[in-house]
């Protein structure tokens, strides 16, 4: 209910939408109260007043063919109209949402033959549907009704069914059920709330086309019969007088318009308050250029430093959106100096939202605007003021002079075009080159950054390429026209360890070679130390400290640099003391896995190409002993998130054993979510994915404490506030939404979900790697702790060796689906056997000591 | 390519196939007995059950429909009871002006849409944006049997700039200046709707594709606004918006029914409407059998042309 005020605020704001629903709201009080107003019998024949202009003495709106009271029958007509309307759409809501539930998360094949139903339905063109069911029922206003609900039935199906698929798999509900809710209570109490906005929005949608369509058929004679008359038979009566007396037509006709109109400007105001992207901000399509507001002698009274190539100063850029302007907008970059020399390398440093980012993307104006805008400051680059250039030189400057390389390539090249294309376009933008040469040029460009077989790979599209394929063309774009100077955001973030060295080594080779200048962004102290002469380290906005590279990371001078060197976890330097070795309980292993398989079986198409079974993972054997911390490592694709998932029932594997505490999980799982969900927890990457977005922190951590341990409602207040203190979380903050919280407290919480049923044996699956250096020290401090209070038995899957190192007892390296090295975590980090476990840690960037 | 429209094609049949129980069905369900209706005075038992015997209905549901079934993929959608005519010739007759109408209107709603679209996102909030939304909302909510009956009583009546009804004028008409000459008002009208909705979905998706990491490589790139609004944006949001001219095309074909009966138009859905008033059972039969045939193959041609644009959709 609180909810539901909530939402009615949010639309009145909405000036168009509040209008429509005062609008609707007249329009329904007067149909409601059509028996209590004083009007005249609608259906009272008068031959002799046929026909009376509107505005005549005792019939305000005239009369009609009949000499029937328009007034008073447009009163009973919306009347009817708008009630088979809303009935046609609570049915249609009804039904086709509950299809769409039930096809959606079942899925296999019970969605294939739902989905089949609704797709034949939805073959027919939608009036089509409706008159043929018409035709079949014959003519009348409750066949009407019938007809139009089945015909849109389709629209809520299948938006329903998308909604709940796309949820299915959300790691919310893979939470829900190892907190040992049910099947039904998981489709009710956690999907369908989710859902809820896209059946509301479906309804606002529909509602209008629906009272639109029962009037079109009466219209056409098919709905309402005489003398029982809706707005659309109305019409239809006034269209034999059309020519002599037009009001009879189209005051009905305009009443139709008025209601379908008051719907939609609800129906919009409804979807911009449900939906999450409209709802933050400005949806704003960002400009060619980023707005520069500086305030006079904001900007441009530094002198030019002339041996700089880049020389920024001052330079203040801001987020102005809707929602802060009662406190101006907010600083993200607050006046920042940077200076880069011709073929130079600067390294920015910072966590996220320090502002590092803005500052690159200002530089050559791309930073999103609106809601971006710089306020203050100069960029010049050689000399001139980019924030003063017009947009047509600073785009021959982009691109030309000033190149910029994106973090994840998948999203930063266009999905559509071949990535030959793409690159040319790039050469053909700064200069007429023609077609071929452009084309030999890029062939040229692909083998320069060591792209295998050129020729070839300029035709594919960029999904076809793997992710250190993708960023090499995007290192090529930015040399297409012999840059001056490359500003690099984040470029190897995305991409696995191995794969990031070999770009870090073509990047570097690339800058020597080619005297470049490079603006080098990154979050990781190694991978700076391994390319950069100089590190700026920005926190909240300003540069705190700046340096030669070394000097900064060996004796850093400001406290925030300080904090940060401590916090990253660095490979060799955590070296734990040496635990002995442990064997199994008397219970056995606290897991133990025997020749785990997982093959995704091969999929054929009728006539297409088929693809070919994928073995995600390979006769898997380990074994675990209580209390000890076993770290998994790999890149991606090397089968240890699907590892991680098989523990717990998420995964079911094709073959091999997986015993816990001694008990084989297939029988642990048929006694049902309770008996799982007591041995082994899960702690997923994501907390704001693996959080119920529209649960508080309440009623998350209550499931396992209700549906797992049995504790009974009295007993769990105590129970909740005990379990936030014990991951050291204030109980005041319960009844918060997940999004209301920092990306550490969210992880927190989940680790407390975790905790809650007393399970001993947890699963971390990258649970630290989504959070920021300095709160994934505190959350390792806070794991190790529980580890040692409850005596817990930890299995660590990371693809960050130097956590890993920090927190295992032991370790074992997995690539393509099989464990290539084991040992304990010291030995095998110091010593490592296997060749890929060496280039594994050779990759990994190092800081100077 | 030649894989998906082949894997598209067996997937039809399917849809095909539940399309043809569905019309047989609603058709062979009409309470009532057909036989003594289309007798009407001369219903006398012998005649019901000779006729019964004639038209097949003795037989169980299974036979009949896949004699029904038979026939149509011959080629014979049986006679029309209160034309007396074969129900495909008035079909396809009525079908081919249904076409001309729709076909018109589609391109027109088109065109209009996606301009109106890329300008609003483009000048997001701006006059241009303001208007076009207006546009949008008064053109999406407009009942059209109702602008229909307006646009003539100020075109055809008042200033008598364009005909009141049909498609062709009777005396010397039939060429193609005057075809178009009728065309406009109906046309016109019935695009009114489908032009609102592409133009709205138009401008979502573009001001989607807007925010996207690739456009802004793009600027980075150094490229003029243009080509990156028409040769990275619009390329992108072209792939949703396909699909919405494919289900507009429906809702064109579905409001023709309205636009036929008040601008008098040849074509199907008039037809239907008086089939369905004299419970002309096959000829409704056939011709919602051919439209939503049709209407299927038209969505196969724009998903294969959105699988042209966009190489990602799997076969």
């Amino acid at each position: 209910m609180r909810g539901g005020l909530a939402l009615l605020r949010r639309v009145m704001r909405n000036r168009l939408a509040a209008l429509g629903l005062v609008l609707l709201t007249l329009i329904v009080l007067a149909a409601l109260a059509a028996h209590v107003l004083p009007l005249a019998d609608p259906d009272a024949i008068d031959p002799a007043r046929r026909l009376l202009p509107p505005f005549s003495a005792g019939a305000w709106l005239g009369t009609d063919t009949l000499g029937r009271d328009v007034l008073a029958r447009l009163v009973w007509g919306t009347r009817l109209s708008l009630g088979v309307g809303v009935a046609a759409s609570l049915l249609a809501a009804l039904v086709g949402s509950a299809i769409g539930l039930v096809a959606g998360y079942a899925g296999g094949r019970t969605d294939g033959v739902l989905m089949r139903g609704i797709d034949v339905l939805m073959a027919f063109p939608y009036l089509l549907l409706a008159l043929a069911i018409v035709a079949a029922l014959g003519p009348g206003l409750l066949n009407a009704l019938y007809a139009v609900v089945v015909a849109n039935i389709p629209f809520f199906a299948r938006n329903v069914r998308g909604a709940t698929a796309g949820l299915r798999r959300r790691e919310f509900v893979d939470a829900a059920r190892l907190s040992g809710m049910g099947e039904a209570r998981i489709l009710l109490g956690e999907v369908l709330p989710n859902v809820l906005p896209v059946i509301i929005i479906t309804a606002s949608t529909t509602v209008g086309w629906m009272i639109l369509e029962t009037a079109g058929l009466s219209f056409l004679g098919l709905g309402s019969q005489p003398p029982q008359a809706d707005l659309g038979s109305m019409l239809s009566e006034g269209r034999k007088a059309l020519i002599t007396a037009p009001h009879v037509a189209a005051v009905p006709g305009l009443v139709v318009f008025l209601i379908v109109m008051s719907m939609n400007l609800i129906g919009d105001g409804l979807r911009d308050a449900l939906d999450p992207r409209l709802r933050s901000g400005i949806p704003g399509a960002p400009g060619a250029a980023t707005r520069v507001e500086r305030a006079a002698g904001g900007g441009g009274n530094s002198a030019p430093d002339p041996g700089a190539l880049l020389q920024v100063t001052g330079l203040r850029t801001a987020f102005d959106t809707a929602g802060n302007r009662a406190d101006g907008p907010v600083d993200a970059v607050k006046g920042v100096d940077l200076r880069v020399a011709p073929g130079e390398c600067l390294g920015i440093i910072g966590e996220s939202g320090s502002g590092k980012s803005v500052t690159a993307l200002s530089i050559a104006r791309l930073v999103a605007s609106p809601p971006g805008v710089v306020r203050g400051g100069s960029v010049r680059f050689a000399g001139d003021d980019l924030l003063a250039l017009p947009v047509g030189a600073l785009q021959r400057l982009r691109g030309g002079r000033i190149a910029y390389v994106f973090q994840d390539p998948l999203t930063t090249l266009h999905p559509l075009m071949p990535v030959g294309a793409q690159v040319a376009e790039a050469l053909r933008a700064h200069r007429p080159v023609p077609r071929a040469e452009a084309d030999r040029r890029v062939v040229e460009l692909f083998a320069a950054v060591k792209l295998p077989d050129p020729t070839t790979l300029v035709h594919a599209h960029p999904h076809e390429l793997s992710g250190g394929q993708r960023q090499r063309v995007g290192i090529a774009m930015a040399l297409a026209n012999d840059p001056e100077l490359i500003i690099a955001d984040e470029p190897t973030t995305a991409l696995d360890v191995t794969v990031q060295a070999e770009i870090l080594d073509l990047l570097d080779d690339l800058r020597r070679r080619r005297g470049l200048a490079v603006v080098f962004i990154s979050h990781d102290f190694g991978v700076i130390a391994r390319l950069c002469d100089r590190v700026a380290v920005m926190f909240q906005g300003e540069i705190v400290e700046e340096g030669d590279t070394r000097s900064v990371l060996t004796r850093p001078r400001h406290a925030y640099t300080r904090r940060l060197l401590a916090a990253v976890p660095v490979l060799g330097r955590s070296r734990r003391p040496e635990t002995p070795p442990r064997g199994a309980s008397s219970v056995g292993w606290a897991v133990e896995v025997r020749d785990l398989v997982k093959t995704y079986a091969a999929r054929r198409s009728l006539f297409g190409r088929s693809r070919p079974a994928v073995t995600a993972l390979k006769a898997v054997s380990l074994r675990v002993a209580a209390g000890e911390t076993l770290g998994i490592v790999g890149e991606s694709g090397s089968g240890k998130s699907t590892l991680a998932r098989s523990l717990v029932g998420l995964s079911r594997p094709t073959g091999g054993t997986v015993r816990l505490d001694g008990r084989p999980l297939a029988e642990l799982a048929a006694e049902g979510p309770r008996a799982l969900g007591r041995t082994v927890q899960y702690v997923f990457q994501d907390p704001l994915s693996s959080l119920n977005p529209r649960k508080t922190i309440r009623r998350t951590l209550t499931a396992p404490l209700r549906f797992l341990a049995g504790v009974p409602a009295a007993e769990r207040e105590g129970r909740l506030a005990g379990l936030m203190r014990s991951v050291d979380l204030d109980p005041a903050i319960l009844d918060r939404y997940p999004h209301e919280l920092s990306g550490g407290q969210a992880q927190r919480v989940a680790i407390a979900r975790a905790l809650a049923a007393g399970a001993r044996i947890i699963v971390l699956d990258e649970a630290v790697s989504a959070l920021d250096v300095s709160v994934r020290q505190q959350v390792l401090h806070l794991l190790a702790a529980l580890k040692e209070r409850h005596g817990l038995t930890y299995l660590f899957i990371s693809h960050d060796l130097a956590v890993v190192e920090a927190i295992a007892d032991r370790v074992v390296v997995m690539a393509a689906g099989a464990i290539v090295e084991e040992g304990p975590g010291d030995r095998l980090f110091a010593a490592p056997e296997h060749p890929y476990t060496r280039r594994l840690i050779a990759a990994v960037p190092t800081l100077p000591s | 390519m030649r894989s998906y429209i082949l894997g598209r094609l067996a997937a039809l049949v399917p849809v095909l196939f539940g399309l043809s129980v569905i019309v047989f069905l609603i058709m062979a369900l009409i309470p009532g007995d057909p036989a003594t209706a289309i007798l009407g005075p001369y219903a006398t038992p012998e005649n019901v059950a000779r006729l019964r015997q004639d038209l097949g209905l003795d037989h169980s549901l299974p036979v009949r429909y896949a004699t029904w079934l038979g026939n149509v993929l011959a080629g014979d959608l049986g006679r029309s009871s209160s034309l007396n005519r074969p129900v495909l010739d008035e079909v396809t007759e009525r079908f081919a002006a249904t076409l001309v109408l729709a076909g018109a209107a589609l391109v027109l709603a088109s065109v209009l849409g996606l301009l109106a679209g890329i300008l609003s996102a483009v000048r997001q909030f701006g006059l241009a944006d303001k208007l076009v939304t207006l546009a949008v909302l008064v053109g999406i909510s407009m009942p059209t049997f109702w602008l229909g009956l307006l646009l003539i009583l100020v075109f055809a009546v008042r200033w008598q700039l364009l005909p009141v009804s049909g498609m062709v004028s009777i005396y010397g008409g039939g060429d193609l200046p005057d075809l178009l000459w009728h065309l406009a008002l109906p046309a016109a009208t019935l695009a009114i709707v489908a032009a609102g909705v592409i133009a709205r979905l138009t401008r979502s998706a573009m001001l989607e594709v807007l925010r996207q990491d690739f456009v802004r490589t793009a600027r980075a790139k150094g490229l003029t606004e243009r080509r990156v609004v028409f040769g990275h944006a619009l390329r992108a949001a072209m792939v949703t918006v396909i699909p919405v001219i494919g289900i507009q095309a429906g809702f064109v074909l579905g409001g023709a029914v309205y636009i036929e009966t008040v601008f008098q138009w040849p074509g199907i859905g008039r037809m239907l409407v008086n089939a369905i008033a004299t419970r002309d059972v096959l000829l409704v039969q056939g011709g919602v059998l051919v439209v939503a045939a049709s209407y299927v193959l038209f969505n196969l041609l724009a998903d294969i042309l959105q699988r042209l644009l966009d190489p990602r959709i799997a076969p």
